[in-house]
């Protein structure tokens, strides 16, 4: 009898240790952060032979990534009226409808009040298809992050990196990435305020 | 050995015996567990458990809590065995065969709630024998209760056995019963219950199950639960069919037993919210403030129960035959109501609070499942007490038989 | 509804001329003797006029006798997806493309969230919905958005249910949803090992093994997890047919499913449906164990935290800022 009450007293811990040493063994021995400081290999992208070129056009960035090069989307086929320079010529041209067929309806909403921001803090006054840069060299429309840049290096280093702005539609393969403005108007560059795209449902009755 | 006919013969005549009330008893509790098989089938195969009251945010509830209550019920029920064949205390005798009834039968009630909770019964009946997990608390658990019932079952056929020799079985009957019942307590409490304590302990996703005192505190309440429907039964049968079963002293030392379970159930509860309140987890926190504000009269039921109870049975004068009665109640009550807590208040502060507090309600289809099965069996309790030899009517049935 | 039903009718007949063969050659690997014995018991007895039906309950048998997915051969797995197909044009008139493919070696997935940028549009969630054939009955998202007060950085303090004009001055917003944790809570408490850690680290659910019992809805400290808690209702015209076994194919009733960093898109080497539709860029996908991703960037470059990270739950989520 007491050998019976010793026994299955006994059970139960040693299904428990039997329970732990699964555990154990379950467990991965590695936790994340040790498994990536652990990874130095690139991954080779043309591994995932699905992550094909997209169909956009598609510009090399003027600006070094993890050594390596990156694409962003061409901004100058989506100008509507681009280029510039076939109205903007040296002489005065006279716009028939210009409300319709000139870009009058912009309104600035870029920057601070008092930095009294004007177009030509942007684009070049000379040469009108392009933007203006650093000591007044010229910016290309689809290079426009070097502009940006120049007030906003923190997010440009960002975006460069990879915590601003987001990647076209795939991790892998080649990195295309949004340029500034795809998601932001250059002339009135915050998001505005909209509903949200759908609600939860509220579950407290 | 045991004459089949006879035994069949004597069934029919026990049955036919029993009066008008018990037949219209048994109609009634037909009825119900037509109407919760019904629903049954409906939660199960047509609408899902959408029609029942869980959610996302609550995915367990009335089911739990009845499957955990039953489970500690099958588990405490079997102390009487180990009163009987452990501590040689003749005086249960009388008890012995009912006692393993309740245990078989809330252990089939068990695992009826738990094939009523998950979302498809026939997979969970296959699939922990195919492909078990050996990380998952719930596989040790459920692969217990075949263990547990085939102790139950076999504990029933030698009291059974001993009962038609005229309460004396033979040596080695009386040593196999012995073993059974020793070994059937141990398993109930180290095997099958204290692991329902370690399914919800395991869990850190909640701070209430979240504590290594729960598979202890599971055991005493189990304990607690199984002597309480035990006295309770009892004492309403004896009511009603006006026979003393057991004498009033064995059931005052029940009584005693159930006070000093239900003592240490309080003891350990109150260091448990004590802590948890002291050191101020966030989660256990919002438990104790859940259990104060909104789910006061549930707590209240629980703590003032069991200690009402636990007072009324510590004196002797509570001690009598309507103290312990309502003693008894008061605990099957409070102990429900303490399962309610562990279960659905546990799960109702979100873990995501700004998702809002969610409610849970059982809705009727739900309690039309759990009262099916309740009735399922107590009506075969009430069958099956009077078909099987009692201890107490064995003698007597056999006189009506033969006069027959 | 009923034009659906009679074009259900026709479809079934069509399928039954091409089902005949293909029957056959996809049951000559069946593993499972109950399985194939009782197909051909089918496609024995019943006339071929009724088929449809009996197509469907043959396919469904054939189905609910399948091994776990872990244990599949490629060719167990290419016959289950078959089934599924079929039963898919049976069921909802639709052509599906089915995938099982494997992770790919090298990579961990692994994803980053920006506090400062995210606006609290939930764009993400209303395409989580539509990708992942979520329930639009019950209104199921994975995802869900917290508008935070200034001072909190947890967002179980946030309110999750708000719907008015985003942003509000002086607000942020933070998305919470299943963080594929390294040592998660709810793959220890199945019981059926039905859900598992995928190698690329995606936490996936067979969904035919999954009993329901909630168990690791219960132990998942961060309600990562839903139930369908009736069979999901899609209206047929927003049913995504590319779907994955292991992801986003149309749930049974009474089964457990969650987010898959979805599963079907990343491992084509897509963004997942959240990242790519984030209008402000606040959500940052991709391999961990690549040092030129983007996600390295941040955990490099930024400050970052990771949800109640004192579980040791080891999530492969963080949060971010600016």
């Amino acid at each position: 009898m007491k050998k019976i009450i010793f026994g299955s007293s006994l059970l139960p811990f040693v299904s428990g240790i039997l329970l732990l040493l699964c555990l154990d063994a379950g467990a991965s021995d590695e936790s994340v952060l040790d498994r990536i400081n652990k990874a130095n290999e690139p991954f080779d992208g043309s591994k995932i032979e699905s992550a094909y070129a997209l169909p956009m056009k598609t510009v090399r960035a003027k600006e070094p990534y993890q050594g390596g090069t990156f694409r962003l989307l061409a901004r100058k086929d989506s100008i509507a009226r681009f280029r510039c320079s076939v109205c903007h010529t040296d002489k005065k041209t006279q716009a028939r409808d210009g409300s319709l067929s000139t870009h009058g309806d912009i309104k600035l909403n870029h920057g601070r009040e008092e930095d009294g921001l004007s177009c030509a803090d942007c684009h070049h006054e000379k040469e009108k298809d392009f933007l203006v840069g650093k000591k007044g060299a010229k910016v290309d429309f689809d290079h426009s992050y070097q502009l940006c840049g120049k007030c906003h290096f923190r997010q440009k280093s960002d975006w460069v990196g990879g915590a601003h702005g987001k990647r076209v539609k795939y991790w892998a393969g080649e990195r295309v990435i949004n340029n500034c403005a795809t998601c932001h108007n250059p002339h009135s560059p915050r998001f505005a305020k909209r509903m949200p795209a759908t609600f939860s449902l509220p579950l407290d009755k | 050995m045991i004459d089949l006919r006879k035994a069949y013969d004597r069934a029919l005549v026990s049955m036919k015996d029993a009066g008008r009330t018990y037949h219209i008893i048994l109609a009634i509790l037909l009825v119900l567990i037509a109407w919760g098989g019904f629903s049954w089938i409906r939660i199960m195969f047509i609408d899902g458990a959408g029609i029942t009251g869980s959610s996302d945010l609550v995915p367990w509830g009335i089911y739990i809590v009845g499957f955990v209550f039953f489970v500690g019920t099958s588990a405490g029920a079997s102390l009487v065995g180990l009163m009987i064949h452990g501590f040689g205390r003749k005086d249960y005798e009388p008890l012995g065969t009912r006692a393993i009834l309740v245990g078989f039968l809330s252990l089939t009630a068990a695992v009826l709630f738990l094939m009523s909770d998950v979302g498809n019964p026939i997979r969970a009946g296959l699939l922990p024998a195919v492909l078990r997990n050996p990380t998952s608390m719930l596989v040790y658990t459920s692969m217990t209760y075949a263990g547990f019932a085939a102790l139950m079952l076999s504990e029933l056929f030698f009291a059974i056995k001993i009962t038609l020799q005229g309460g004396k079985g033979s040596h080695r009957d009386e040593k196999m019963a012995q073993v059974l019942a020793v070994g059937a307590l141990l398993f109930a409490l180290m095997v099958v219950h204290a692991p329902h304590g370690a399914l919800f302990a395991f869990l850190k996703a909640r701070e209430m199950w979240n504590t290594p005192l729960l598979p202890a505190h599971f055991v005493t309440v189990a304990l607690a639960s199984g002597i309480a429907v035990i006295i309770h039964i009892t004492i309403v049968t004896s009511k009603i069919t006006r026979k003393e079963i057991v004498s009033k002293e064995t059931l005052s030392h029940m009584g005693g037993l159930l006070a000093f379970f239900l003592g240490v159930t309080l003891f350990m509860d109150f260091f448990d919210y004590l802590v948890m309140s002291y050191s101020g987890k966030p989660g256990g926190l919002e438990i104790w403030h859940f259990l104060t504000t909104d789910f006061y009269s549930f707590f209240l039921i629980n703590t003032i129960g069991m200690f009402g109870a636990m007072v009324i049975l510590l004196f002797k004068r509570g001690r009598t035959i309507p103290g312990l009665l309502i003693a008894s109640t008061i605990t099957i009550i409070a102990i429900l109501s303490y399962r309610w807590n562990l279960i659905v208040v546990a799960q109702i502060p979100p873990l995501f609070p700004g998702t809002g507090n969610i409610y849970y309600t059982p809705t009727v289809p739900e309690v039309a499942v759990v009262a099916g099965i309740v009735a399922l069996i107590s009506f075969l309790y009430l069958v099956l007490t009077r078909v099987l030899p009692m201890e107490e009517t064995y003698q007597e049935n056999r006189q009506m038989t033969i006069e027959n | 509804m009923v034009s659906r039903k009679d074009k259900e009718g026709q479809v079934k007949k069509k399928n039954l001329l091409d089902s005949q063969t293909s029957r056959r050659s996809f049951l000559k690997g069946a593993s499972i003797a109950a399985a194939a014995g009782s197909a051909a018991l089918v496609t024995g007895c019943v006339p071929g006029a009724e088929a449809g039906s009996s197509e469907e309950f043959s396919l469904k048998w054939e189905e609910y006798f399948k091994k776990h997915y872990r244990l599949m051969t490629q060719e167990e797995k290419d016959e289950t997806i078959a089934r599924l197909v079929k039963l898919a044009k049976l069921q909802y008139d639709l052509d599906i493309q089915m995938s099982s493919r494997p992770p790919q070696e090298q990579v961990l997935y692994g994803y980053a969230f920006n506090i400062t940028r995210c606006e609290g549009f939930m764009d993400c969630v209303k395409a989580c919905v539509k990708e992942n054939n979520q329930d639009r009955k019950s209104k199921t998202q994975y995802i869900r958005t917290f508008e935070m007060e200034p001072g909190q950085l947890d967002p179980s303090t946030g309110d999750g249910k708000y719907f008015h004009e985003v942003p509000v001055d002086n607000k942020f917003y933070m998305g919470v949803q299943c963080f594929q944790c390294e040592n998660a809570p709810c793959i220890k408490a199945c019981p059926t090992k039905a859900t598992w850690r995928e190698p690329d680290g995606i936490v996936v659910v067979d969904y035919d093994w999954c009993i329901g019992c909630r168990y690791c809805m219960a132990a998942c400290p961060y309600w990562g997890r839903r139930f369908n808690w009736g069979k999901p209702e899609i209206p047929q015209e927003e049913i995504n047919t590319k779907q994955h076994y292991l992801g986003n194919r149309i749930r049974p009733k009474g089964k457990v499913e969650k987010c898959t960093f979805c599963v079907q898109r990343t491992r084509e080497g897509k963004l997942p449906a959240c990242a790519e539709a984030c209008p402000t860029g606040a959500r940052v996908f991709g391999n961990l164990l690549d040092p030129d991703s983007e996600i390295r960037y941040v955990l490099k470059h930024k400050k970052v935290f990771r949800m109640k990270e004192e579980l040791g739950t080891d999530p492969k989520f963080w949060y971010f800022i600016d």
